[in-house]
This record gives structure tokens, C-alpha cells and sequence, in this order.
């Protein structure tokens, strides 16, 4: 029963957003797109975070890396949308392996210092090779893929390319669910809690360190083409220390660790980037405050904080 | 013979301006194991502080004392208040930093506008000098001697006073360290502080050529960073090394080749992370 | 680290808590539930306020949406784009054709994936009927698509002088007032060979679309006119330290035609002082980059001597003109900039749309057609669109003088009714290779 409950839960879910979505108007049809693909990318490296405990700052090199190549090839090279998004999930991967190679080797802030220094080389080429990236102009002009032969509906719609993006949402989210709670994922928490002790234990910490990283990479990926696609348009932006950190924001305003906190926090960011920046032109203010009372007073996060209320809520029941 | 000639003095005063923004990085992280973002924003804010004192009372010399000084206290306070409890929680730190980064671009950008602005250079700086046929502006010249200086300074305080040693004993093992009887809260306090200071500093120094601007605490604090990658994290002489590598480098590469103007920052420190990843000097 | 002793030190969950944490465990589907309930709410949260969408009757208010780079380096030229627009909001009492209309103002910080974005609010949240503005020319062809596909009317009023935005897949709904990157600089190329003697050069320019066409407009032209460009050198947007740049300068050319626009300029223009070089090799600014009225009191006298090409500038003598400097310089203290009277010229154009269309701004095919017919009497002179929706426009050479204690910049020659197809045929000019694939091709 406990193994069917989030599944149909998630179902249920993904129905009743796919279609109350059709009553909203387009600005927010927008927002809520551009929440569950920023959602999809806390969540990845959440796997990488909040579940191994591999600190990084340079996730963005995996969420651009997809989106530019997807890019390229779509605006350059190939008419056929799905070469080009598969060929871009490839080309993250394959980052993901090199930089993970190279990260793994060190741990804590170094850690933290190599994976921004590796991000911002890509960043760096992005923005210098302009012939090929258009450097700080971007590449304009992304079109979204057309279904016509296979399904009536065109991705041009808000609305149905919101379902779309819902779908590989929720089908990301099921992944990962399912490696949380495989052996797999249940060594990862281990070696987040302490490698030493694996390492004892006889498990190859570096190979699972290094498959996490490659999973979180691949679906970072993935989020960077669902965004090129989304807005048609890619640019340095995408590969920026702020990109990673708002990642890690999403991570600590939802909760690491959990499965779907990073996505509420994705979700809460983008609302409220949107919200404050209509009343006042404070914005980076209120971001600059939120990443400091977060972590000053909610680190757990949403869900931890509702946890905790919830835990001691049952707590001071039991003893009564 | 003169192109490379002005190059090279481009280069040198470029890199001194980075040490100077690098080293006060350098010593918190070192010393602290603290990333600070934020040190790129006390890099504007000097220069900021720096241009209202010049505006208001049109001295360079008072800028350089007092802007630090702001600056410098700031960076207490906040140590004090904001990091000392996350002392040991470096992605605490991280997003701690980043969110002051974020309320000090913003801050910036209310008081000061969206406006780029280039400080006054100090009158008897603004001339050039003619050395046959180059000439060059005297103020990068003092923008060099002043790098050499600092350096000293710092080499003589960190290698011969007593305060020296304790921070180089904190790099090293700061349990021992304060096992031993040393305030170290009070010595990690006054070691932001200077760092906020070297920052501020070099942006009252490299005010009147780099400019304040928004967007400047991202571009030198992504400089800085590089610069101490590259030497070393915790090293004066990593980081005085790294900035002379990378000031070559990027005066020498960016003209000639502006695709690869990034590049030619970001792939050494590419290279000298995969070879050594704790920098050209840095110990693990 | 000593001892071998290493703390976990990088893990979230070691984020301090207040005393006595526990351990919690996964509770996914209870997550779940709460997660998409706090969305809804967070959701429902941001709902206040829902977009007007523009409605069919024609006396609810016009919204017209101006796109400025308010922070960045060019936030002093935004500055000329928000207060044109407002002057003549102030001319027409806020009303046009019986109908009131509201500026919504927002700031792209010259990226253009920011312009974006905020295209996206203007239209779908504030519901805006059109959208003037824009400096930075990839931020106006990263807004095209959209834009076209949204039916939106977009005057380009800043600058944005590339050449694709309107060559390239043109879109009925775009139009610009300012200027592109062959109709400026090619008579300053012309009078810089014929006048100035000038037999070689030099360009150097901002390494971005708008700015690199404008320099390759002028070496083109410089060309066909029978000199040679030797040299050309990018420096990205931003760049502080020109010294680099200026060490690569040949010192052996006649002029160095620039195009480096906003505290960049001013910032090259003082370092070449600097090294020696003012007075020695004579700079032109292709376009109104370092000479543009905005930035003349911060480059001031590093700028003497400069000669620029220009649509507008201030020192022009006609009445209409004057009336215009006189109620900005009122207004604002300060004489008006090229984008200034460009978004003055973009609102008086959509005014006059309107009054043929009788206020209507909702029936888009009725008003694109009017303002395709816009034949206004602008500050600069008469003006109306080709086309291809780009403004024609008289060119003005003007060179940097002192006059008296000011610096002004002087009208030296005024050449009448540049198109940006330079006298050609529509569909021959558009089969030439776009500026920008010039780029890399001279000096070699």
C-alpha cells in the first residue's frame, strides 16, 4: 500500500494540474512551466546535495550544456527536435562524466570551489566564442518541437506544452523516486552520512558518487532543453554561478534531501521573483534575504519545517 | 619592442589590481575555509564610498582611508552576526554570502544608480609619462608599486609578527590553535575585516580604470576567484603569482583574440584544477 | 589538515538547528500532498491581480510598454529613452484620441535575455498594446519572435540598429525610429575619405551584433570609397581596462572609426588619451557612441575633436527642434539624446496612428497599417517609414567642439533622406551579405 500510494498520488496529481491548468490564464500557465522545469533541475542536483552530499555549485554547466547543444544542432544543423534533445541529454552526460572525474577527487569546498571553476570554463566559452554561441547575444529564435504527425496538439499552446513538460516532470520525479529507494539509493545516503563507514562496509563509494553524478547531470540536462524550449532562447545566463545557486536555493527553501522539496522551492522562487518584481524593483533585495533568513531560520526548508510542526504535533499526542 | 613593452605594464597592473582583490579571498579562505561571495561586493562598495568622498570632499588619499575603513567594519558585522555560527557549515556559508551579495548589488544599484561610473584619478597621478615612444598613464605605474607594497606589507606582517604566525598556525590546524589559549573567534573577526579592507581598498584603487558599475562585484569577484584557484587557496604567494599569471595572460590574449577573452582566464585555472587541484600553492 | 581528523562540514542537514533535532524519515506521499497544497496556495497567492487582457472596447486605457536598459553600461542613454517618452505623454496631457494612455516602464538591464522575460510580463501580465524602446540589438531579436507570434506592435526606439532585426525574416509588427547600421555610418565613411583625407583605418567596436554592424557599415562603405581598413578590433561589452586594446591600435593609420558605446566609451575614449594617442590618430564615432549627448559631460574633453555621424543631435536648427530641446531641457535639465527624440518620435507616430485608426489600437491589421503611413515633422526634420518599417532619416555629420565653456557637438554636414538600403532597391540590398558576416574580413 505504501509503494502504490505516491504513484497514484502522483497520477492523480499530474491529471488534476494538466487539466485546472486550462483555467488559468497564459502568464501564469508560464510561470508554472517555467517552475516545474527550474523544478526538475533542483531536483537533480538534490540527488547530487541532498542525497549523496556532494556539494556543488557549478550544476548549471550541466543545465546549460543540454540547452546550447539542443540549441545548436536544432538551429544549425538538424530539423529533427528529437535528435537534437536527445543529442543534448548526451552531451550532458558525457560533461557531467568528465567533471565528475575531475570534482570527485576532492571533497567539502574544494569540492565546491572545482565544480564553480569547471562551470564557469563552459560559461566562459559560451560567452567568449561568439561565432559559434553568440556569445552574450545568445541564440535566438529556438523552435518548439512539432508533434503534428503524431498528436493533434501543438507544444505552441501554454497550455499543452505545459502538460508536456508536467509529463517529463512527473516522470523524472518517478526515477527518482524509484533510485531513492532502491539499494542504490539507499548507499548514497549512507555515504552522505559517512563514507568512511561504506568505504568499510565494502562499497565502491567512488562509483556510486560518480553514477549519481552522471544521473544528476543527465537530468539537469534535460531541464535545460525543456528551458531553451520554452523560452527560444539560450544565453550565458544559463550557465552562471547565480543559475547554480538558485538551484541550491530551491534546494534550502523546499528542503533537501526530500523528493519533491526542491521542486516546491522552485516553484516558491519563481512566484515569488515574479510577485515582488511587480510591486517594487527591490528584487534582489528580497532574493538576497530570503537566501539569508533560509538559512538562518528554516534550513530544512519548507518541508522541514512542516515536518518538524507535524512531528512534534504527533510527538505531544503520544505522550499524552 | 613598444607593443610589448606597454602590454606587459598593462598586464602587470592589471595583475596587481587582482592581488589585491585576491588576497584578502585568499586569507579568509585560507584561514577561515569561509568561500566569501561577498567579496566582490565590498570590492564596489569601496569603490563607491571611495567616489562619494572624492565627489564630496575631492581627495583621493581620504578616499583610501576611509572607504576601507566602511567597508572593513562592515565586513566585521558581519562575520559577527551573520557567519561565526556557520562556522564550520561551508554551504551555510555560501548562501550566506551569496544573499549579502544579492541586498549589497541592490543596495548599490538604489543609492547609486544604474549609471557606470570611473573614479577621478588623484591630480598628480592623471598625467602620462613618455618614455620615447610609449607613453603611459603614471596612475597604472602607481597601481603596480602599490600591489608590490601591499604585498610586502602583508609578507612582513604574516611571516614576522606574532599576529602573523597565529593566523599561519590557524591555517594550518586551528584546533591547536585554540587549544593553545588564542582568541580565535577575535583573530577570524579581524581577519574578514582585513580582508574586506584589501577588497575595498583595491576598489579605490582600481576605481579609476575599472570602474563601478553594477554588475562589477560579479565580474572581480569571478576574477578573484580564479586567482585564487590558481595559487592556491590560503597563499599570499599563490595568490600574488596567480594574479600576475592571470593579468599576463589575459592582457596578452584578450586583445589579439577576444573570442577566447574568457578563455584565456578560465582554462589555466581548468588546467591547474585537473593537475593540481589544490592550486599552484595551496595545501589540502 | 593535521591528525587526519576530517569534519563532515559540506552536508545540509548539518546546518545547526536549534537544540535537539531529531532524525526524520521519508514521508513522501504525505510531502506530496502538502507540497502541491502549499503550491496552490503559493499559486493562488500570486494570482492577485489578474492581467487585463486587452479588451475589444475602445475606452479602457492604452498601456504602452518602454523597454530601457535602466542598469548597465548604457543606463545613462535608458535614462533619454524613459524621459522622451514621458515629455510627450506631457505634450498630449496623457490622452490620445479621447483615450488615456499609461507607460508601464521596466528595465532590461542590457541582457537580452532579460529583455525577454520582460517582454513576456509587459504582454501577458500588464497587457500592454505596444512596446517601444530598446538599445541593445540582440535583445530586440531575441524579442522578435515572440513578439510577432504575440501580434504585439514593437517601435524600436533606442538604438538596436541591426541589421537582421528588420532585413531578416521581417515581422509586420516591428518598426524602428532610430536608425540602422549602414544608413548612419556610410556618409561619415564617405566624408571621412573625401574631407577628412583619410586613407586608412582602423575600426574598433563593442563585440555585440549591433555595435560590430555599425563599424562594418562604415568600413564598407570606407572601401567602396577607395581607402582601406587595416585593422579591427572587438572588445567585449563591459570591458573596463581598454588598455590591451588600445596597445593593439596600429599606430600608422589615419583614423580609428570606433563604435563603443556608453561608459565603455567613455572609458576608451579617456584611456586613449591616456596613452598618448588623442590628437595624433583622429577618431570618428560611427554612430552616436562616445558622442552622444548623454555621455559628452563625463567624456567631455577626451572627446574634443571627435567627428560622429548621427540622426539627431540637439544643435540642429529648425524650429520644430528647438521647441523640443527647449520643453526637455525645461523638464529635465539636460539636452535631449538621439533615443530621446527617437521614443518621442516612436509615441508621436503611434499618436498618429491612432487618430486615423479613430482610437483604435485593438485592430491590429487596421493600426500596423496606419503606422506604416506614419509622415511626421520630428524634431530632426520630416520623417516617415520604408518599406521594410525602418525610419528615413536625415544624417548628420557633427564634430566635438568647445563653444565658448561648453562642449557641443557642432553640425558640420547634413546629408538628406538616408534609407537603410542606401538609395538600392529593397530586394537587391537585402541580397547583400548582412554587416555582421563582414566581420574578420578586412585587414587581412
Amino acid at each position: 500500500m505504501r509503494r502504490v500510494f505516491p504513484g497514484v498520488g502522483l497520477a492523480l496529481g499530474v491529471l488534476c494540474l494538466a487539466l485546472g491548468v486550462r483555467l488559468l490564464p497564459t502568464y501564469y500557465i508560464g510561470l508554472l512551466t517555467e517552475a516545474l522545469i527550474l523544478g526538475i533541475f533542483a531536483v537533480s542536483l538534490d540527488l547530487l546535495m541532498g542525497h549523496t552530499g556532494i556539494p556543488s555549485l557549478g550544476h548549471a554547466a550541466y543545465f546549460g550544456a543540454g540547452a546550447y547543444t539542443m540549441a545548436l544542432l536544432s538551429l544549425r544543423v538538424i530539423q529533427n527536435c528529437w535528435v537534437s534533445a536527445a543529442a543534448g541529454v548526451l552531451v550532458s552526460v558525457v560533461i557531467a562524466a568528465l567533471y565528475g572525474l575531475l570534482a570527485l577527487r576532492t571533497s567539502g569546498v574544494y569540492c565546491m570551489m572545482i565544480t564553480l571553476a569547471l562551470a564557469q570554463v563552459l560559461w566562459g566559452i559560451a560567452y567568449g566564442w561568439r561565432t559559434m554561441t553568440g556569445g552574450d547575444d545568445g541564440l535566438p529564435g529556438i523552435a518548439r518541437p512539432e508533434l503534428g504527425d503524431l498528436l493533434p496538439w501543438s507544444l505552441h499552446v501554454p497550455a499543452n506544452f505545459f502538460t508536456a513538460v508536467l509529463l517529463v516532470f512527473a516522470v523524472v520525479v518517478a526515477a527518482l523516486y524509484l533510485i531513492v529507494h532502491s539499494p542504490f539509493g539507499y548507499t548514497l545516503r549512507g555515504i552522505r552520512e559517512s563514507e568512511v563507514r561504506m568505504d568499510c562496509l565494502g562499497y565502491n563509494v567512488w562509483l556510486h558518487k560518480y553514477i549519481a553524478f552522471l544521473i544528476a547531470g543527465g537530468m539537469a540536462g534535460i531541464a535545460g532543453i525543456l528551458f531553451a524550449y520554452y523560452h527560444g532562447f539560450v544565453s550565458p545566463a544559463e550557465l552562471s554561478l547565480v543559475q547554480s545557486a538558485e538551484g541550491l536555493l530551491m534546494i534550502i527553501v523546499g528542503g533537501a534531501g526530500t523528493l519533491l522539496g526542491p521542486a516546491l522551492g522552485a516553484g516558491v522562487v519563481v512566484f515569488l521573483r515574479n510577485f515582488v518584481s511587480a510591486y517594487t524593483e527591490r528584487w534582489l533585495l528580497v532574493l538576497g534575504l530570503i537566501y539569508v533568513l533560509v538559512v538562518l531560520c528554516a534550513p530544512h526548508g519548507i518541508v522541514g519545517v512542516l515536518r518538524a510542526s507535524l512531528q512534534s504535533r504527533l510527538a505531544r499526542r503520544a505522550a499524552l | 619592442m613598444d607593443f610589448w613593452i606597454v602590454q606587459t605594464l598593462n598586464g602587470l597592473s592589471f595583475g596587481m589590481l587582482l592581488f589585491l582583490l585576491a588576497a584578502g579571498l585568499s586569507l579568509v579562505f585560507g584561514l577561515m575555509r569561509i568561500v566569501n561571495l561577498t567579496h566582490g561586493s565590498f570590492y564596489l562598495l569601496g569603490a563607491y564610498i571611495g567616489l562619494a568622498v572624492i565627489e564630496r570632499t575631492g581627495s583621493f588619499l581620504l578616499a583610501l582611508a576611509i572607504a576601507p575603513l566602511c567597508v572593513a567594519v562592515l565586513g566585521l558585522l558581519m562575520y559577527r552576526f551573520l557567519l561565526r555560527r556557520f562556522q564550520h557549515v561551508a554551504l551555510a556559508q555560501v548562501l550566506l554570502t551569496f544573499g549579502v551579495l544579492f541586498i549589497c548589488a541592490d543596495f548599490t544599484l538604489w543609492e547609486w544608480g544604474g549609471y557606470s561610473y570611473v573614479l577621478p584619478k588623484p591630480t598628480f597621478l592623471a598625467a602620462s609619462l613618455t618614455f620615447g615612444h610609449i607613453v603611459f598613464p603614471s596612475y597604472r605605474l602607481f597601481v603596480i608599486a602599490t600591489g608590490v607594497v601591499i604585498a610586502l606589507v602583508l609578507w612582513l606582517v604574516l611571516e614576522r609578527t606574532t599576529l602573523g604566525s597565529m593566523v599561519r598556525a590557524g591555517v594550518d590546524d586551528e584546533e591547536m590553535v585554540r587549544g593553545l589559549g588564542i582568541n580565535t573567534p577575535k583573530l577570524f573577526t579581524a581577519v574578514f575585516a582585513l580582508g574586506a579592507f584589501l577588497a575595498a581598498l583595491s576598489g579605490v584603487i582600481g576605481g579609476p580604470f575599472v570602474g563601478a558599475y553594477p554588475g562589477a562585484d560579479f565580474e572581480v569577484l569571478l576574477l578573484a576567484l580564479v586567482v585564487v584557484i590558481i595559487g592556491g587557496l590560503g597563499s599570499m604567494r599563490g595568490a600574488f603569482v596567480g594574479s600576475l599569471v592571470v593579468g599576463l595572460l589575459d592582457t596578452f590574449g584578450r586583445a589579439p583574440f577576444p573570442e577566447l577573452a574568457m578563455f584565456t582566464i578560465f582554462a589555466p585555472m581548468a588546467i591547474i584544477l585537473a593537475l593540481r587541484p589544490h592550486g599552484l600553492f595551496g595545501r589540502a | 589538515m593535521v591528525g587526519g581528523k576530517r569534519r563532515h562540514n559540506h552536508g545540509l542537514q548539518d546546518i545547526p538547528l536549534k537544540k535537539g533535532g531529531t532524525v526524520y524519515q521519508p514521508r513522501h506521499s504525505l510531502a506530496l500532498a502538502i507540497g502541491v497544497l502549499t503550491l496552490l496556495v503559493v499559486m493562488t497567492a500570486g494570482i492577485i491581480g489578474a492581467p487585463t487582457t486587452p479588451a475589444a472596447e475602445t475606452k479602457t486605457p492604452i498601456k504602452i510598454g518602454v523597454l530601457a536598459p535602466l542598469s548597465g553600461p548604457l543606463a545613462v542613454l535608458a535614462r533619454d529613452i524613459v524621459d522622451g517618452a514621458r515629455l510627450y505623454m506631457d505634450e498630449v496631457n496623457g490622452e490620445m484620441v479621447g483615450r488615456k494612455v499609461e507607460l508601464t516602464v521596466e528595465d532590461y538591464e542590457f541582457k537580452s535575455a532579460v529583455a525577454l522575460t520582460k517582454t513576456k510580463k509587459l504582454v501577458e501580465r500588464d497587457g500592454v498594446h505596444a512596446v517601444v524602446g530598446v538599445i541593445l540589438s540582440a535583445a530586440a531579436i531575441a524579442m522578435k519572435d515572440y513578439i510577432h507570434a504575440q501580434q504585439v506592435p514593437f517601435i524600436v526606439s533606442g538604438a538596436a540598429v541591426a541589421e537582421p532585426l528588420m532585413m531578416d525574416k521581417p515581422s509586420p509588427y516591428v518598426f524602428r525610429t532610430t536608425f540602422s547600421a549602414s544608413q548612419v555610418p556610410t556618409p561619415l565613411a564617405k566624408f571621412t575619405y573625401d574631407k577628412l583625407k583619410a586613407r586608412t583605418a582602423t575600426v574598433i567596436a563593442g563585440d555585440t551584433v549591433g555595435t560590430i554592424e555599425l563599424v562594418m557599415g562604415f568600413a564598407r562603405a570606407f572601401e567602396e570609397a577607395g581607402g582601406k581598413v587595416v585593422q579591427e578590433i572587438y572588445a567585449p561589452i563591459g570591458t573596463t581596462d581598454f588598455g590591451p586594446f588600445i596597445g593593439r591600435l596600429r599606430r600608422d593609420v589615419d583614423v580609428v572609426a570606433a563604435l563603443v558605446a556608453g561608459a565603455d566609451g567613455i572609458r576608451f575614449i579617456k584611456q586613449y588619451e591616456e596613452f598618448g594617442l588623442k590628437g595624433k590618430i583622429q577618431v570618428v564615432d560611427t554612430a552616436p557612441g562616445i558622442t552622444d549627448i548623454a555621455l559628452l559631460p563625463s567624456s567631455g574633453p577626451s572627446a574634443l575633436g571627435m567627428y560622429a555621424s548621427q540622426p539627431y543631435v540637439y544643435t540642429i536648427d529648425n524650429p520644430r527642434n528647438q521647441k523640443f530641446v527647449q520643453a526637455f531641457h525645461t523638464k529635465y535639465g539636460r539636452e535631449p539624446g538621439g533615443p530621446a527624440e527617437a521614443t518621442y518620435v516612436a509615441l508621436a507616430a503611434i499618436h498618429q496612428a491612432l487618430t486615423a485608426t479613430g482610437g483604435n489600437i485593438e485592430d491590429k491589421a487596421k493600426f500596423l497599417e496606419a503606422l506604416r503611413h506614419m509622415d511626421l515633422d520630428a524634431p530632426r526634420g520630416h520623417v516617415r517609414f520604408d518599406k521594410y518599417q525602418n525610419i528615413i532619416t536625415d544624417v548628420m555629420i557633427t564634430r566635438i567642439d568647445k563653444v565658448g565653456d561648453q562642449i557641443v557637438p557642432v553640425v558640420v554636414e547634413t546629408i538628406p533622406g538616408v534609407d537603410q538600403f542606401l538609395g538600392m532597391a529593397p530586394e537587391a540590398y537585402i541580397k547583400r551579405p548582412r554587416l555582421v558576416t563582414l566581420k574578420g574580413t578586412f585587414g587581412k
